[in-house]
């Protein structure tokens, strides 16, 4: 396999850089998060870095062992990487991740062996595990038998047929306002025809009996 | 006349010349709190006795700015947006016992129904029963609100609401939820996700309906904390051209699975995808005794003869 990485090894903290331009940003919570997970398990992922230690892929375990006090931490360097290949990696290791799908079941079968303390070690947060358990019912919604009980709902246009006409210009205008016979103004954006008067909305409103 | 049941609150910044959604409160003869910052509190005071509002006011804890989870790096270097005014309100509510809360955006000028296919302006304080009625007969609504009325257009594939989608600016929420507020712009749209993603349904009225200001077309709020601050603001122009970016930028950080950023009409946008969310089925709460028989809770028109006009 070209450009094996079969060893790690462990480097002073303090000498590993960020990647310029990193992509991801690491919030404080999911910071807090590696933490716990170090404190409980230990550094199990060691941070990939290139022959000049710059962070590859691990830069929120980085960030979470310095939080810790950490003065080393085990490292894997990737030898003969070009510039290209490192920085297609620091954008795949985040990017190829997210691309998993859980299995809700078995995730669920898991988290029902656990108590609070380790649900609160797995990284995941109050709304996911809420999601997790979550009763659904599945299915499409019929809005009308929702709907019974409730005011009256019509919302079907009193009009045959609506349509939008598009005029070249003023003379089109007033040469279509004659030919049917109707008067119109600048502001004129909807008639009836036959004629009816536009409905003058402007002071109506509804409000509760005896208010 | 039945009124709400459950508390509504503005959170509001800088728009104490105005008190737009305190003004149509009012003339509904409503009750509402104002979640204001401790610095105008003064301010908005005077502008409730110069409009005789039935607003009353409370002063933001700044601790729910500090607590605050603003999904980016900025920390309080910039504005937080309404999410921790909205998060004191919520816990205000909890605090006075109820189960269920209301909280709206600032610049609301007016409140609507539909009725046979025309959106008419209503006072009647028996909508928010409507809207709470509805609500709680479902054991998994996490948040409900009415539609902005430019955006329910009457046609005969209306419905008179629509399941599992963005609850915006004027928001009836659960009190139980886990969830709250966070994120420094957007936070509609992702604490609707939050909802949807975890498993609760939302509703949004075409019923009954918001009218909101456009925004950015008047001063405080989100138009001077974000907009016009971060955007630039072109002569002869009232809309910044760039300062909706950052907050689509957020919305992917935060809920990249379903969402986009798309460049339309020379702003930047956001669009998410709640096709993903729309089986999600209403459950009945078999425990809710609310009558199915009042259907319009004794609402009329000022002038049945005007009414009568609409066919």
């Amino acid at each position: 396999m070209k450009n094996a990485i079969t060893e790690s090894e462990v480097k002073d903290i303090e000498k590993l850089k960020p990647f310029k331009n990193n992509p991801k940003f690491h919030p404080p919570e999911q910071i807090k998060k590696i933490r716990e997970s170090i404190r409980s398990w230990g550094f199990t992922i060691p941070i990939l870095i290139d022959e000049e230690s710059n962070v590859i892929a691990g830069h929120g375990r980085l960030e979470a062992a310095k939080e810790e006090g950490m003065l080393q931490v085990p490292v894997l360097i990737a030898r003969g990487w070009t510039e290209e290949q490192k920085k297609a990696y620091v954008i795949a290791d985040n990017k190829i991740a997210e691309k998993a799908i859980w299995d809700y079941d078995a995730l669920k079968e898991l988290l029902d062996d656990l108590d609070e303390f380790h649900i609160d070690l797995t990284g995941f947060e109050k709304l996911e595990l809420d999601s997790i358990f979550f009763e659904r019912q599945l299915g499409i919604t019929d809005t009308g038998v929702e709907w019974q009980g409730m005011p009256e709902w019509d919302v079907e246009s009193p009009a045959f047929r609506k349509m939008t006409i598009n005029f070249e210009d003023e003379k089109s205008v007033s040469d279509f306002f004659e030919l049917i016979g109707q008067d119109f103004t600048d502001k004129t954006k909807h008639i009836n025809f036959p004629y009816k008067p536009n409905r003058n909305l402007k002071n109506i409103f509804f409000k509760d009996e005896g208010q | 006349m039945k009124a709400n049941k459950f508390p509504l609150y503005i959170p509001t910044k800088g728009r104490f010349e105005y008190m737009i959604t305190s003004k149509a409160l009012t003339e509904m003869g409503l009750h509402h709190y104002l979640v204001v910052e401790e610095q105008e509190a003064e301010k908005y005071q005077k502008a409730i006795q110069e409009y005789q509002l039935t607003s009353e006011i409370l002063v933001l804890d700044n601790q729910f700015k500090k607590d605050y989870e603003l999904c980016d790096e900025y920390g309080l270097t910039k504005s937080t947006g309404p999410g921790p005014a909205r998060n004191f309100a919520w816990d205000h509510s909890i605090k006075k016992g109820y189960e269920w809360h209301w909280v709206m955006d600032d610049n609301i000028k007016m409140f609507r129904m539909m009725y046979k296919a025309t959106r008419i302006k209503t006072i009647a304080r028996s909508i928010w029963t409507q809207m709470e009625n509805f609500v709680l007969r479902y054991k998994n609504i996490g948040m409900a609100g009415p539609n902005y009325s430019m955006f329910a257009v009457p046609h005969k594939g209306l419905s008179p609401f629509v399941l599992n989608t963005r609850i915006y600016s004027c928001n009836l929420i659960r009190n139980s939820l886990s969830y709250r507020w966070r994120g420094r712009y957007n936070e509609d749209t992702i604490l609707s996700l939050d909802l949807l993603k975890a498993g609760w349904c939302t509703v949004q009225f075409n019923m009954w309906m918001q009218d909101k200001l456009n925004t950015q077309t008047i001063k405080g709020g989100n138009t001077a904390e974000f907009y016009h601050k971060e955007g630039e603001v072109l002569d002869g122009h009232r809309y910044a051209v760039t300062g909706t970016s950052a907050k689509s930028d957020m919305l992917f950080k935060v809920h990249p699975d379903v969402s986009k950023v798309k460049i339309k009409y020379g702003r930047v946008h956001h669009q998410v995808d709640y096709h993903l969310f729309k089986k999600q089925k209403l459950i009945l709460d078999e425990n809710n005794k609310i009558s199915k028989t009042n259907k319009n809770y004794g609402i009329v028109a000022n002038d049945p003869n005007l009414l009568s006009e609409i066919k």
